[in-house]
């Protein structure tokens, strides 16, 4: 049972990354063919945007599992790797399926520079906002006890 | 605060606390003479009462209409709902973290923020309970957040 509830939270917190990516790369796309003059997105793609989406964060959640302190030196590997296989899944992804092509140059350039920044804001919202809040919740947790207690 | 013990020699144990208004210190004696008091009373599986002192609990869940109580040796069956016991013993620390479980924050060893905006709660036993999007805010609040 344990082992099922632990895969069943897996999967919730891996779902939940994974439709943040395809929530993004749908949007993307929607803003790309809205370039071309198209204002629809085929459903064929979606599933693709989707399966593409859930390798990454199953891979995300194997890089940094949930249950588990990372050492610097970890994170800092594992945030690389990370990186590069997000840009390989998404780049390889869009190369592959085709997903904007047809899309000027300038506008492939700025959807790379949104799919870094997306990537970084990914980043620093897993391993440097939730950080720090979480420092902030232990030491005002402390503070109640001691005041409380 | 001065303490004065007076030995009577016969009649019912007394406690007065004089004091010209009620501030943080006398309020905090207050709580603590409260929490000795207010005994929780549960049942194991030999289905003998137990009063349970509510420092002594760690969390409380409810499963199919039951009230479960556990404490860091053992788990207890009680009569209250978790909204009764969050009502109850809330000055006490016990705070509702999910629509199924209360947890006493004095006997939580560390929170962790998690996406989503929920928060990660592991108590003194090693278990790990999820404080669920309704109830983070309200819990950051209640650390003063």
């Amino acid at each position: 049972m344990n082992e099922f509830i632990r895969f069943y939270g897996w999967g919730i917190s891996m779902k939940f990354h994974m439709c943040m990516y395809t929530l993004a790369l749908v949007f993307c796309k929607g803003i790309a063919n809205a370039l071309m003059g198209v204002y629809t997105v085929d459903s064929l793609t979606m599933l693709e945007m989707m399966l593409v989406s859930m390798a990454v964060a199953m891979v995300e959640s194997i890089l940094f599992p949930e249950h588990r302190e990372l050492s610097r030196d970890a994170l800092r590997t594992r945030s690389v790797w990370w990186a590069l296989l997000c840009n390989l899944g998404f780049l390889g992804g869009a190369a592959v399926f085709g997903w904007f092509s047809g899309v000027p140059g300038w506008a492939a350039v700025l959807l790379v520079l949104v799919l870094e920044w997306g990537v970084a804001a990914m980043w620093f919202g897993m391993h440097v906002a939730l950080k720090q809040d979480t420092e902030k919740l232990n030491q005002r947790l402390k503070d109640y006890q001691t005041r409380e207690g | 605060m001065k303490i004065t013990v007076e030995h009577v020699p016969a009649g019912e144990s007394e406690v007065v606390l004089r004091c010209p208004e009620l501030d943080q210190e006398m309020l905090w004696v207050l709580s603590m003479l409260r929490s000795g008091l207010q005994k929780l009373c549960v049942w194991g599986e030999t289905r003998e009462a137990v009063l349970l002192a509510p420092g002594e609990v760690v969390y409380c869940d409810s499963v199919e209409e039951r009230t479960f109580v556990y404490t860091a040796e053992a788990m207890y069956q009680t009569a209250l709902s978790l909204a009764e016991l969050e009502g109850r013993y809330g000055d006490m620390g016990f705070f509702r973290v999910s629509k199924g479980a209360v947890v006493n924050l004095h006997r939580i060893r560390s929170l962790k923020s998690q996406p989503g905006n929920r928060i990660e709660a592991t108590l003194e036993t090693g278990e790990k309970l999820m404080v669920s999007r309704h109830y983070a805010p309200l819990l950051r609040e209640r650390l003063g957040m």
